[in-house]
């Protein structure tokens, strides 16, 4: 259901400098100028035609439906479009990794949740599976013969834990479907820094190389339909991370060399579990997602493992003194930490509280709503709670209540953090590192495709800065022609996070949010001919098909 | 599951009259049946006047148990649809605003107590409502069974039938509706 990152953490630091993207941009285009081929002309213009291409030299391929990103996203999509007849030669995927859940994978095993953990994902949204039945669940009690999977999907949440698949689950899965659908001969390595709308309709898909040669080698995509799936722009940086990452780090002061003491939970940081085991030192985390919860249990397990002393000080913010909420509208809350299962309340996914979202006239009411139901929280997990109390009583855990003031790193290495409780006091912890668990970054700024979007096709932006969709997520105004009088009228469609904060869907990044976006894009599809309408029938075909493992 | 008011509603209609209504044509001849005397005022044959002639049907007892059945079922739709709302309510104290699948399973206890007294009202049981009355263990397995194959329907095969109903909160056909209102 959730991807099992989340967007922002509360802890109070603030909200995310924005870095200068104009000037990143705009070096982008001399490099690209210089080096691959593209003509001066074409690096000013927003449309081209296919005589300005044919003269620059640059190889062009025609390809109906192309996918950037190749995530998750892209996967859910393109495995969707296969499903409703489309023949794999007809899509084309362009992404960074070899396989989907390429990112995913990295994000997942450096917040400390490794293949044969489980991830905060339902067991019906299964993103390898359009209809989400069998779940998860149901496969792992076959491939194990177990019934213990079995009896959580009929009892939970009530008198059980919600069932959730094991990382590698979902990746075996992943694989197993891309290979019936083809997704090799789909995919294409490579980034796309910009599209340009064709005069003729449709657009041309900018590709270059993902690694360090990409002045040379681009290629041209002569494209109708293009699908934006590009996912978090990076990690969430707090100000005085940011501040340390720039400044600190960059003039080596106040740490140890090749040692960062201010990590964050989604980037690689083995070297903190190391040196607490070896050192015996203390570390400072902030945030109380779920991301912050996989640490702990990283850390109690080496506390158990090992002889080492080290303390882990536990930022929290402290809800005391918040103003209660409604009684029909409050989430569980316990000990500081509020409770709920997934990235997003349930009813978000088709839900009632989707459909109120829906409803919602107002820019602010829906940003709230949306804000409360995918706020930080975690989900109930006895093996938490039973880490945590062992860990108060063995003396390593200390939690902290109150909200961050910042931190500076002293020249003998160790991190400085002020701590503002609710009462007022300021009080300074002293620790070896910092973790900052507050989440990873959706900064539609941070993207050069996205931004490059906004700048030249002409995308809107909705209220919460991410691109403004219609409700079959089409991108509002990037069609091309803009009037649709050409037999080639092209369409950008987006999905996933950079959709956030749309007027019609609720919970964007979530494997959920990306199936239910490729269904409406589907229908929209379908009803330009391009693939078969999935009707009852054609979906029980579709089905049945893969259940025998047969291709689409 | 995730349910709108709208999709409760659509949701146990059609599993009460596609899921619910074939099982019980399959089941009702296995049921174990009440005997006969007292059960209705028809008795062990059924005679149809026709013109001046009486025509005397044999044995109809099938006939009867059908009867009996499917008109369980319609008032069990019909009673259905109301607790639904009552359900969307309680619905309503759940920070999730979702509904648990064991609560949709466990259902059956209230509806079906519900559901006995209110056949016995309506005359379709003639027995008393007490628990030893003789129509009780064709109507529990009736129910139960059926409830189980719908509960089943719903977690399983209903997904693959209507993506639709997984994406909007359990609703079938609401958009065809208003897209057909705006039609005419």
């Amino acid at each position: 259901m959730g991807l099992g990152v989340a967007v922002t953490d509360d802890v109070g630091f603030g909200s995310f400098a924005h870095s200068d993207h104009g000037k990143r941009h705009e070096i982008l285009f001399r490099h690209l100028v210089d080096g691959s081929g593209l003509t001066s002309e074409m690096a000013t213009r927003c449309e081209w035609d296919d005589e300005l291409v044919s003269q620059s030299g640059i190889f062009v391929a025609e390809v109906p439906f192309l996918s950037v990103g190749g995530g998750i996203g892209s996967f859910a999509t393109i495995d969707f479009l296969r499903i409703s007849g489309v023949p794999a030669s007809s899509l084309e995927v362009v992404g960074p990794f070899s396989n989907p859940y390429g990112m995913l994978k990295r994000l997942l095993d450096n917040s400390q949740i490794p293949s044969h953990e489980r991830i905060r994902s339902g067991s019906s949204d299964r993103v390898d599976n359009i209809w989400g039945w069998p779940g998860y669940s149901l496969e792992e009690a076959y491939r194990e013969k177990q019934l213990g999977p079995l009896w959580h999907s009929i009892s939970e949440p009530i008198l059980s834990e919600y069932h959730t698949p094991r990382a590698s689950q979902v990746y075996n899965a992943v694989d197993r479907e891309g290979e019936r659908i083809g997704w090799a001969s789909m995919y294409t390595p490579g980034r796309v820094p910009f599209i340009r709308k064709r005069k003729e309709g449709g657009y041309f898909v900018v590709i270059v190389p993902h690694d360090e040669t990409y002045l040379h080698n681009m290629q041209i995509r002569k494209v109708q339909y293009i699908h934006l799936s590009v996912g978090f722009s990076g990690i969430h940086r707090p100000p005085d991370s940011l501040k340390y990452e720039t400044e600190t780090l960059n003039n080596g002061i106040g740490h140890d060399v090749g040692m960062k003491r201010v990590v964050n939970v989604y980037e690689p940081h083995e070297h903190v579990y190391e040196n607490l085991v070896r050192n015996s030192g203390s570390v400072l985390l902030r945030g109380s997602a779920s991301s912050a919860m996989q640490v702990i249990q990283r850390l109690a397990q080496e506390h158990r493992q090992s002889e080492s002393k080290f303390e882990l000080f536990h930022l929290i913010r402290d809800h005391s003194n918040h103003n209660p909420q409604p009684l029909l509208w409050r989430i569980p809350r316990k000990n500081n930490y509020s409770y709920q299962a997934f990235t997003f309340a349930k009813g978000s996914f088709g839900g009632q509280i989707q459909q109120k979202y829906r409803k919602i006239g107002d820019d602010k009411l829906r940003a709230e709503l949306l804000s409360s139901v995918a706020s930080t929280a975690i989900p109930h997990r006895r093996l938490w709670e039973q880490q945590i109390a062992q860990g108060k009583r063995d003396g390593w855990y200390h939690p902290i209540f109150g909200d961050g003031e910042g931190f500076e790193v002293s020249d003998n290495g160790k991190v400085m953090s002020t701590i503002c409780n609710a009462g007022g006091d300021s009080r300074v912890v002293e620790t070896d590192f910092l973790i900052d668990a507050t989440g990873v970054e959706a900064n539609l700024n941070e993207h050069e495709i996205l931004s490059d979007l906004v700048n030249c096709t002409g995308a809107k932006i909705n209220p919460l800065g991410q691109l403004a969709v219609k409700e079959n997520f089409e991108v509002e105004g990037t069609a091309s022609p803009t009037l649709a009088r050409s037999n080639f009228n092209g369409k950008v469609y987006a999905t996933g996070i950079a959709t956030l904060g749309n007027t019609h869907t609720i919970a964007m990044y979530s494997f959920w949010g990306l199936q239910y976006s490729a269904w409406k894009l589907a229908q929209d599809l379908a009803e330009s001919g391009f693939c078969h309408k999935m009707t009852s029938f054609r979906s029980t075909i579709g089905w049945l098909r893969r259940i025998g493992n047969r291709e689409p | 599951m995730t349910f709108t008011l709208r999709g409760r509603l659509q949701t146990r209609m059609f599993l009460v009259v596609g899921v619910g209504g074939i099982w019980t044509a399959i089941i009702t001849p296995l049921l174990p049946s009440p005997p006969m005397a007292g059960r209705s005022g028809i008795g062990m044959a059924q005679m149809i006047m026709a013109r001046d002639t009486v025509v005397i049907v044999p044995f109809n007892k099938l006939w009867l148990d059908y009867q009996i059945t499917f008109e369980t079922i319609a008032v069990m739709l019909g009673l259905g649809l109301i607790w639904e709302c009552l359900y969307h309510c309680l619905q309503q104290v759940r920070w999730d605003k979702d509904w648990p699948p064991l609560f949709s399973l466990l259902e059956v206890i209230p509806e079906g107590l519900v559901l006995w007294v209110m056949i016995n009202a309506l005359g379709i049981e003639h027995g008393s409502i007490a628990l030893n009355s003789p129509g009780i263990p064709m109507f529990a397995i009736h129910l139960i069974s059926t409830w189980v194959i719908m509960w089943i329907f719903m977690v399983g095969p209903m997904h693959v039938i209507s993506l639709r109903w997984r994406f909007e909160g359990g609703e079938l056909i609401t958009r065809r509706i208003r897209a057909l209102g705006k039609a005419f």
